[in-house]
């Protein structure tokens, strides 16, 4: 590919770089601390294409015909507009629990008599081994839903760095259902308030999620941050 | 300043013709996102697409810096330096590059175009492959993500960081002792960056590395990402967990999936937590393995490096990575 086509290559990869790190659109692929480094680099792109294209100092020699792959995230980001990722890599993961980062020091037990907010992931790490935090205390959980032959559950991803390393947690809700008497259809986004069936989900690298016994569950929007 | 030759009428015809060919295949994708737009539903597809865009848009600030950096050793790093700054027998200057790793806390994607950069310098092939080894897998970044995804295993950190620095090195030392006896092994093509004649300013030096180091790779780096995002999208983790219980087969299956699935090292050691099914050992390899070879590097060391070394650098590495990792594992954990 001559120089002239790469820097077209080029200022489209950095132009898309730029438009997923100035959108919310980063969210669905990286972590937060990846968003200003993205488009810190997309602009660097586009500025070295323009400079390329303008400047006549270099050589012009052919780069080699591997350039064409760079347009392939270009058209799909396009075409495709992928969505955050879902239900389909949540069955496919189990509960990772041991991989869940969490606090010890910070882990003290939930203020009684009124709700605490908490992540998917922390709720699945209590419960498999700080029992004694969770019991007892009302919580709120947000995610969404996926189903199995035992019932339908709470679910989110939790990113490190990038979407491909998703890790899966998963709370199975029991008790009341949904707005009209019937369980929430699979990927609608909920919010569960309850309280933790004690003994369930405890153990690292336990078989069975851990269980909620709802009392209040409400329909919600996709969170900004598709991910915890 | 102009080159004093103008390019080739039948060059200047074939240069308009691949611009058009991009701004084609780019405005095409107005109608094609019309057409397929609500048919592309798949889960799979869908999921496969935003695996794929993620480890690309997660790679480009790294591949960026790692070219920034090869560009600012090509216009500042003198030759003179370099060959003050190391060892002058390759032997010694080897170790020195590996523990040289822990100073570039980056992701693989960005070592790649640096080591080059270093080898275009005038650091001996052998010497660059070691950093670009090292760097990824033993940073200071890497080492605290591992320490936080396996809380309180010291053991594992240190594992870690002993046996990929150990993979490195001897590498490196394969191919300072290796590569002059024996003719077969082939050592990394450098490729120069050309300059138009007297105009070897650093800023043209800057500009003419970077432009040259990024985007083959980005062109590879995509290559490696589409398969990578395939087999971990296809790929669910209870097959490979059904080898967990064997040790010798689920080191082999953890190797293999280090290299196909193509983490970023930052990220890699909380998958790695994850698989408890796995012993320690076989876990240690998916942890070493990954962030020295794996399909996106390899593609873009074939692209950086020449396909006949990369032929024998990949499963040299993959080979002497397993091996050493599963006997530190032993001696360790």
């Amino acid at each position: 590919m001559n120089r002239n086509a790469q820097a077209v290559v080029l200022a489209a990869i950095g132009a898309v770089a730029l438009r997923v790190g100035i959108t919310d659109e980063y969210a669905r692929y990286v972590n937060d601390w990846m968003r200003w480094p993205l488009v810190v680099s997309g602009g660097a792109m586009v500025a070295l294409a323009f400079l390329a294209v303008f400047s006549r100092d270099h050589d012009d020699s052919e780069a080699s015909s591997a350039v064409w792959a760079m347009l392939l995230p270009v058209v799909i980001a396009f075409v495709v507009q992928p969505p955050a990722l879902g239900a389909y890599v949540a069955e496919r993961r189990s509960n990772d629990v041991s991989a869940v980062q969490y606090d010890r020091a910070a882990v003290a037990p939930l203020p009684a008599g009124r709700v605490s907010d908490l992540l998917v992931s922390e709720f699945v790490a209590y419960a498999s081994v700080y029992g004694e935090v969770l019991a007892g205390a009302q919580v709120r959980l947000r995610g969404f839903v996926t189903h199995d032959e035992d019932g339908w559950y709470v679910t989110r991803l939790s990113i490190s760095c990038c979407a491909a390393d998703a890790l899966a947690f998963r709370v199975r809700v029991d008790g009341a259902d949904g707005v009209d008497g019937s369980a929430p259809g699979d990927e609608e986004w909920v919010e569960v308030v309850g309280t933790w069936v004690e003994g369930t989900g405890e153990g690292v690298g336990a078989e069975d999620a851990p269980v909620l016994t709802a009392t209040e569950i409400t329909p919600t929007d996709p969170p900004k941050r598709p991910y915890e | 300043m102009t080159t004093a030759s103008p390019p080739a009428p039948s060059r200047g015809g074939g240069a308009d013709l691949q611009v058009w060919l991009v701004l084609g295949v780019l405005l095409a994708a107005v109608p094609a996102q019309r057409l397929l737009g609500d048919r592309l539903e798949g889960a799979a597809f869908q999921t496969w697409a935003t695996v794929f865009l993620a480890i690309v848009v997660q790679s480009i600030p790294f591949l960026v810096l790692g070219v920034l950096l090869s560009g600012l050793i090509s216009a500042l790093l003198s030759e003179r330096v370099v060959s003050r700054a190391l060892p002058r027998n390759p032997v010694l200057a080897v170790p020195v590059a590996g523990i040289a790793g822990i100073g570039l806390p980056t992701c693989e994607c960005a070592a790649v175009p640096v080591a080059s950069g270093l080898a275009r310098r005038g650091v001996p092939a052998p010497v660059a492959l070691t950093f670009l080894l090292a760097a990824p897998a033993i940073n200071p970044a890497v080492i605290i993500s591992t320490a936080v995804a396996f809380q309180g295993r010291t053991d594992m950190v240190v594992g870690r960081f002993v046996a990929s620095l150990l993979v490195a090195v001897v590498i490196g030392w394969i191919y300072v002792g290796v590569a002059g006896r024996v003719p077969a092994l082939r050592l990394p093509r450098i490729s120069e960056v050309r300059h138009a004649h007297g105009n070897d300013t650093r800023w043209s030096r800057f500009v003419g590395a970077a432009w040259h180091d990024l985007l083959p790779a980005g062109g590879f780096l995509v290559i490696g990402g589409m398969v990578a995002a395939a087999v971990n999208v296809l790929v669910p983790v209870s097959i490979v967990e059904s080898v967990a219980g064997q040790w010798l087969a689920g080191i082999v299956v953890l190797a293999a999936f280090a290299f196909l699935v193509a983490l970023c090292s930052e990220a890699d050691a909380f998958v790695a937590a994850s698989l408890t099914a796995f012993s320690d050992t076989a876990k240690l390899v998916f942890l070493v393995v990954g962030p020295v070879m794996d399909i996106k590097l390899a593609a873009m060391e074939a692209g950086q490096f020449g396909r006949g070394f990369a032929v024998q650098f990949v499963p040299l590495v993959l080979v002497v990575a397993t091996v050493i990792a599963s006997v530190v594992g032993w001696v360790l954990l």
